[in-house]
């Protein structure tokens, strides 16, 4: 992998650690229109794996967010990495 | 403004599931078009020059290009799904966070860029419960199509008519407050056709708080693409993807 994939992929996993200290918890745009206008309610529960941001099972909320950013900066790039190298074998 | 299970009417995010799912399709299209090249042995055919022109459209092969652009995609939505991390304090007690469609497209053009932003509201849905999978379609619409794609036809009117490096910045800047404004429309219309609440309050509401969030969104998209142009000089040229 080339040294600029590199490079942008450590400075993501660096903006996920540090975006776990120092986010803000109010609620995003949308969900605080819905909590003013009173429609909050309705928001269905959605199944997750890590919930909130948040990895099971680690102390500390900062570290769990932590954890879980990494782990989706793993997924993220990973379905890429993975489409490259299934076109690319499809190839041979 | 990641739209949760339940906000919206089935038939209103079965639509915009409909119309995401063609606009991706277009998506795919037009990057497996640039990533791909036609297969070597058909390229050299001795067959009838018809036969050989159809064998060519049928079978193309990831180029060695190709494999680098899609690993910048990986490489690109990993940044992005990194930063919409980080939420923001906005005015009212409220946060906003980058949504990063306009960053996607004038990156990798519109069509891969839509594809990146799609890739993350995925990840984010299915792995963090952050945006409905029920309503995936809805927030492909708002923030991959509106975003990505309208976003980077605001960037690209812009850039054409201010030149050079000045004209790249301001016409992200200027797509990316648009795109989440837009989107911001785009959900509050939707949520009233549902039957959620009426749209006059819900549309004012949307877009007096992403007004604020726009602001953010343009000076992270503007210095994200100065960062990865200083990584990569190449990347920030972006129009790979546009044709």
């Amino acid at each position: 992998m080339s040294k600029n994939i590199t490079m942008v992929l450590l400075l993501s996993i660096g903006v996920a650690i540090i975006a776990s200290f120092f986010a803000s918890g109010s609620p995003d745009g949308l969900e605080w229109v819905a909590e003013n206008l009173g429609f909050l309610g309705s928001a269905g529960d959605t199944p997750g794996a890590m919930p909130d941001y948040l990895f099971p099972g680690v102390n500390g909320e900062g570290l769990a967010t932590a954890a879980a950013g990494v782990i989706g900066v793993a997924l993220t790039f990973g379905i890429f990495l993975l489409a490259a190298k299934l076109l690319k074998a499809k190839k041979a | 403004m990641h739209i949760p299970n339940g906000f919206l009417d089935p038939k209103v995010s079965a639509g915009l599931g409909i119309a995401s799912a063609g606009a991706l399709a277009w998506c795919f299209a037009k990057v497996r078009e640039l990533v791909t090249s036609p297969a070597l042995q058909e390229a050299f055919s001795t067959a009838g020059k018809a036969a050989s022109a159809a064998s060519q459209k049928a079978r193309r092969v990831l180029s060695g290009y190709g494999e680098k652009f899609i690993i910048k995609m990986g490489a690109v939505a990993a940044l992005i799904f990194a930063a919409q991390m980080f939420n923001f304090p906005v005015s009212q007690g409220t946060s906003g966070h980058l949504l990063g469609g306009v960053l996607a497209a004038v990156v990798l053009g519109p069509w891969a860029g839509a594809i990146v932003v799609s890739v993350i509201l995925l990840v984010q849905s299915v792995f963090f419960a952050d945006g409905g999978i029920l309503v995936l379609g809805a927030n492909i619409f708002n923030m991959a199509v509106i975003g990505a794609i309208g976003g980077y036809y605001v960037y690209y009117g812009i850039s054409r008519i201010i030149r050079g490096s000045t004209g790249i910045y301001a016409g992200a800047a200027i797509a990316a407050w648009l795109s989440v404004f837009v989107a911001a429309g785009a959900t509050a219309l939707e949520l009233a056709l549902s039957g959620t609440f009426s749209l006059a309050d819900t549309m004012r509401s949307m877009l007096s708080v992403h007004a604020v969030i726009g602001l953010a969104e343009a000076a992270i998209t503007v210095a994200a693409i100065g960062l990865l142009g200083m990584i990569d000089p190449k990347m920030k040229i972006g129009g790979e993807g546009n044709e």
